[in-house]
């Protein structure tokens, strides 16, 4: 979205699971680019696509039964999906750092803090045990965490979970990554802890230049953090655009209606409103638009014919009919 | 509050879990710590604070799910804080509650017929074929399509789970019903649905409510009145709309401001609220929040500050309010 080359450029990313029941179409022609020293935020309810998007620039899915079918990952118009197995394990963790979900479950409980951060920095740093734990700690410093010297040598069971998913930032950032992709990460948190780790990354981010990637089911964080917004549903990308235009104008229904469901202190409803029936399954997939069966707007053309992700005149991306009627060519891979 | 009108009381109320080393007691984990509040008929009460403050165990001695240390439990007028088991199981028909995990919440060998009846069977309620009728009723009542009767659980969405949840809670005809975060495992589309549906229930049925949630957007739009917990004790008891306008606590106020809001007008920095929660087993003097309270005096680390009302039916456990 900007003239400069963007830092990720993501084009036609299709990723499909091979399964008894059929293909599950996980993630379907998505495009996005994430410039320099932006945030990107992706937000979807569970199945729509959000973390397989993740894994997938990571090649981290799982194969069999998950396989990416088609598309571009230019990190800096280098295709990474073309890399060798042993050149993407320089990428992971080096150039793209990640941090997941659930602190407990990431970090190894049989090795020290400092230990797994010094792993990282010696896997892609040209530096001695001296100096990466130097390093390990001067990461722990960064991230917050009193007394450095001493969590250095401590198990992660003895942290709280705040500062776990703080070493597990420390973790991403010790090789200076230029993108950092975040999964959810303050979704296991207490609120107070998520601000402070929200915080952080945005710190981080300033001092540091990289761009970020922020996945997560919470509007709100997203509107705290993203400068662009992908709303997924189903495996497609729906709206893309400025965070804020997005959030203060929404114009495919069901962006519109997932922010009017989510209660909220500002505007005091008597009920909320509420979007009927569930996310469909991603191996049986309705025919025409995705969202069809619960969107309040539905016309005949959106249960037979599947809408185009088309650009607005402020270069806004939507996929629904009432905004324009392109329709979306036939998947080359169904 | 005049007394008929109160449902559910809880007077100087601690729950304390030993912990042990070697066998013996070595000290404990105060995770309730006199705590008072009261109930009224047909309404809810939310009660919020993050993880390890003590709501999920304040709601759980309230129906008499786990064992109390010291205060009482006073339920429908009656004292129930050393009530038998066997002695509770009339009361059960009144006081029910509905689970946070919809998964791990339903036995998995049973239809769903088996698990919304299942109350019903305990309480010797209805005969066979009137349960049958009245499964069907319930299913109806709480949006589930009753040909799904002889289904298994693992068939349903985690929405449809709750809802299965709900009607096996609302069976019985409950007074009360304590809601343990009865919607954080569920999508977001998917939470405004049960929400409406708790509140529907409420006002066709009178239940009362204890919505225990870490969520405070969503405890905010559910409930009468809000109890914020921290580190076992309540900080603050008010009418919601207290908490819009008038928060006075400064946990309160931190908490309010760290959830992130949709929307970009009212964006500006706050200074979040440094360091993690002390460890329940070893807990400060004092007032409990004043390690990470930015307003700390010499006496909040020496007085535990009493919860007081400073205005009408707003309480606050602060020395500086």
């Amino acid at each position: 979205m900007t003239d400069k080359q963007p830092l990720l450029k993501v084009r036609n990313l299709c990723t499909y699971f091979y399964t008894d029941e059929g293909i599950v179409y996980a993630l379907d022609d998505v495009s996005f680019d994430v410039a320099r020293g932006q945030t990107l935020g992706i937000v979807g309810e569970s199945g729509s696509g959000k973390s397989v998007t993740a894994l997938s620039i990571m090649r981290l899915v799982q194969t069999p039964p998950g396989r990416i079918v088609s598309g571009t990952v230019e990190l800096l118009g280098d295709d990474i999906l073309k890399k060798s197995k042993k050149e993407m394990k320089q990428i992971r963790g080096g150039k793209i750092g990640m941090i997941f979900q659930e602190p407990m479950t990431s970090l190894n409980p049989v090795y020290t803090v400092g230990n797994q951060i010094m792993e990282s920095i010696l896997l892609h740093g040209d530096c001695d045990r001296k100096q990466a734990r130097e390093r390990a700690i001067e990461m722990l410093r960064l991230v917050g965490i009193p007394l450095p010297e001493k969590r250095f040598g401590e198990y992660p069971h003895q942290l709280s979970g705040g500062m776990r998913q703080r070493v597990m930032i420390a973790i991403a950032l010790s090789c200076n990554p230029q993108l950092l992709i975040c999964d959810e990460p303050t979704t296991a948190l207490d609120v107070t802890i998520q601000a402070q780790i929200l915080e952080l990354i945005n710190e981080l981010k300033q001092k540091t230049g990289a761009s970020v990637i922020m996945i997560t089911h919470d509007l709100g964080v997203i509107s705290r953090v993203a400068d662009e917004v992908l709303v997924m549903y189903a495996g497609k990308a729906m709206e893309y655009g400025s965070a804020r235009d997005v959030f203060t104008q929404p114009r495919h229904p069901y962006t519109a209606a997932l922010l009017k469901s989510i209660p909220n202190l500002e505007d005091d409803v008597e009920r909320l409103h509420v979007i009927e029936g569930m996310v469909p399954s991603l191996s049986k997939r309705p025919a025409g638009c995705l969202f069809n069966p619960r969107c309040k707007h539905v016309m005949p053309v959106c249960r037979e014919k599947r809408p185009a992700l088309t650009a607005g005149p402020d270069g806004r991306l939507v996929r629904c009919f009432l905004q324009s009627d392109a329709i979306e060519k036939e998947e080359a891979h169904a | 509050m005049p007394e008929q009108e109160v449902l559910m009381a809880v007077e100087r109320l601690d729950k304390w879990f030993p912990v042990r080393k070697m066998g013996r007691a070595r000290g404990y984990v105060k995770a309730v710590n006199d705590v008072s509040l009261q109930i009224r008929r047909g309404e809810t009460l939310g009660i919020v604070g993050e993880s390890g403050c003590g709501k999920t165990t304040l709601g759980r001695a309230m129906i008499r799910l786990t064992d109390v240390t010291d205060g009482r439990v006073v339920f429908d007028g009656q004292d129930i804080t050393h009530l038998s088991e066997k002695e509770l199981r009339p009361l059960r028909r009144d006081m029910q509650i509905i689970f946070q995990d919809p998964y791990s919440s339903l036995n998995p060998r049973m239809t769903v017929g088996d698990i919304i009846s299942e109350p019903l069977v305990f309480q010797n309620m209805y005969t066979p074929a009137e349960r049958i009728e009245r499964v069907r009723e319930l299913m109806d009542l709480c949006g589930l399509d009753p040909i799904y009767i002889r289904r298994y659980p693992h068939e349903f969405s985690g929405g449809q789970r709750q809802r299965i949840g709900i009607a096996r809670a609302i069976a019985v005809n409950p007074k009360f019903v304590l809601c343990d975060e009865p919607v954080s495992a569920l999508d977001v589309s998917i939470q405004s649905q049960v929400i409406n549906l708790l509140m529907d229930l409420q006002s066709r049925t009178g239940i009362a409510y204890a919505f225990i949630s870490h969520n405070l957007n969503v405890v905010y739009h559910v409930s009468r009145r809000i109890a914020v917990l921290y580190l076992g004790r309540v900080v603050e008891l008010a009418d919601r709309e207290d908490f819009k306008t008038n928060r006075a606590h400064p946990y309160t106020k931190a908490l309010f401001e760290a959830i992130p809001q949709v929307g970009f007008d009212e964006q500006q920095k706050r200074a979040p609220l440094t360091g993690d929660l002390p460890s329940p087993v070893d807990l400060p003097d004092g007032c409990v929040f004043h390690t990470r309270c930015p307003y700390t005096q010499p006496r909040c680390r020496t007085e535990v500050p009493e919860l007081r009302e400073i205005d009408r039916g707003h309480f606050v456990a602060c020395h500086l309010v």
